[in-house]
């Protein structure tokens, strides 16, 4: 909608499919997991209680979208679909391994939302296509995330590093089983920082360990220079971001 | 080509002729000539388009009007009863929470909605819940002070 107002998108027809009523719903159970209509409004994600109760950093992510007005209107479908690499539920959903899926006349197709971004507002979605569900498997137990960003005012305002991230440890000690980082608003896309991941896959949790962990995510990220902030500025952001939601997962792990 | 439109407003059934491309907000300013919802970034940051659709608020300038086809709508022009003020729009006066007044529609229509859900809001409450309206004259101290004035009526 704003992208039409700005007058950067001049469409000749538009479809709404926002009556859609079928493709509003959340539901969860243990063994598929969460599941929620594209067409769902952030404001109900941000109030249901199962997601409060199970997925917790989703309900921290929506509430950081826009102000209540937005979040009243937007959904979670159509915010994947802008593709706006400063979008909020993307990196959080993508470091819960989420899904999507898209139908059209020749059929259903389910998509690694980790793939399914392409570049700057364009996505995997051929013409033919609408999103209908977004899929979240159940955490791992032990599992501990959270999503963190760096606006420059509140209220919606232009983003300059999103980071989430998800840790599952070894059932007792400090080992991390697994890790999964997501950076938002540095690159044309979300980026998983895989090389930050790998550093502590199997490693005892240290705080040297997890200041080489924002270290090299920000290395593995990247940004472009704007009024948000410079490369360098973003790329030391990211860094200490990264760094503070590592050490937030750990504080949920009771380790730190 | 223009479609037909169905909405009722503070109580009243309207029906008229809209461009699809029209918003919400163009129909309710330009089309029924109700000025108190305006115009400010038309682009879903400043909140001063804000009105009450179906219970919630949102930005009329982000909604196409045809989107509100057959829906309910309050607007600022529809708060006070007769010559009575509503209380939010009593305490905005007491606590001399307008300056230009711009924005200050849009903060109204917000505070009912933050008090309507929560009728007791912490301070913290209603700055986050006045995150997504912007006022530039008067450092919104004055606002939080009214909407929190305004439970105690």
């Amino acid at each position: 909608m704003v992208l039409l107002k700005q007058g950067l998108f001049s469409p000749q027809y538009l479809i709404s499919i926002k009556d859609i009523a079928s493709l509003d719903y959340i539901t969860h159970n243990q063994k598929e997991g969460l599941k929620i209509g594209a067409l769902t409004t952030h404001r109900k994600i941000e109030k249901s209680s199962i997601i409060k109760e199970k997925f917790g950093p989703l309900v921290k992510t929506v509430n950081g979208i826009g102000s209540i007005h937005i979040r009243n209107v937007g959904t979670i479908g159509g915010n994947l679909c802008h593709s706006d690499p400063s979008g909020d539920p993307a990196p959080t959903l993508i470091a819960m391994n989420a899904k999507v899926k898209a139908i059209s006349l020749e059929g259903e197709r389910t998509i690694l939302l980790e793939e399914f971004f392409k570049d700057y507002y364009e996505t995997e979605l051929k013409e033919d296509e609408i999103l209908t569900e977004i899929q979240i498997p159940s955490l791992p137990p032990n599992s501990f995330g959270t999503y963190t960003k760096y606006n420059l005012r509140g209220g919606g305002s232009n983003v300059v590093v999103k980071v989430a991230a998800f840790i599952t440890m070894e059932s007792e000690g400090k080992v991390c089983k697994d890790a999964r980082i997501v950076l938002g608003a540095v690159g044309a896309t979300p980026i998983r920082a895989k090389r930050a991941e790998d550093l502590l896959k199997g490693q005892e949790i240290s705080l040297d360990l997890v200041l080489k962990v924002g270290k090299v995510a920000s290395e593995e990220c990247d940004p472009v220079s704007d009024v948000n902030g410079s490369e360098g500025y973003k790329r030391e952001m990211v860094r200490v971001y990264t760094k503070n939601a590592i050490m937030e997962c750990l504080k949920r792990a009771e380790i730190a | 080509m223009k479609k037909e439109l169905k909405l009722t407003i503070n109580g009243r059934p309207y029906q008229i002729s809209v461009e699809p491309w029209m918003t919400l907000q163009d129909v309710l300013r330009d089309e029924l000539k109700m000025k108190g919802t305006k115009k400010g970034c038309e682009t879903g940051k400043c909140g001063s388009c804000t009105v009450i659709l179906e219970g919630m608020v949102i930005k009329s300038c982000l909604m196409l009007a045809l989107q509100a086809n057959g829906k309910s709508i309050l607007t600022i022009e529809g708060l006070s009863e007769e010559d009575k003020l509503h209380p939010l729009q009593q305490s905005f006066i007491d606590h001399g929470a307008a300056q230009c007044g711009f924005c200050t529609g849009g903060m109204i229509m917000t505070g009912k909605d933050l008090l309507d859900e929560n009728p007791n809001p912490t301070e913290d409450e209603v700055r986050e819940g006045l995150s997504g309206n912007l006022c530039r004259c008067t450092g919104y101290a004055g606002i939080v002070e009214a909407i929190l004035g305004a439970t105690k009526r």
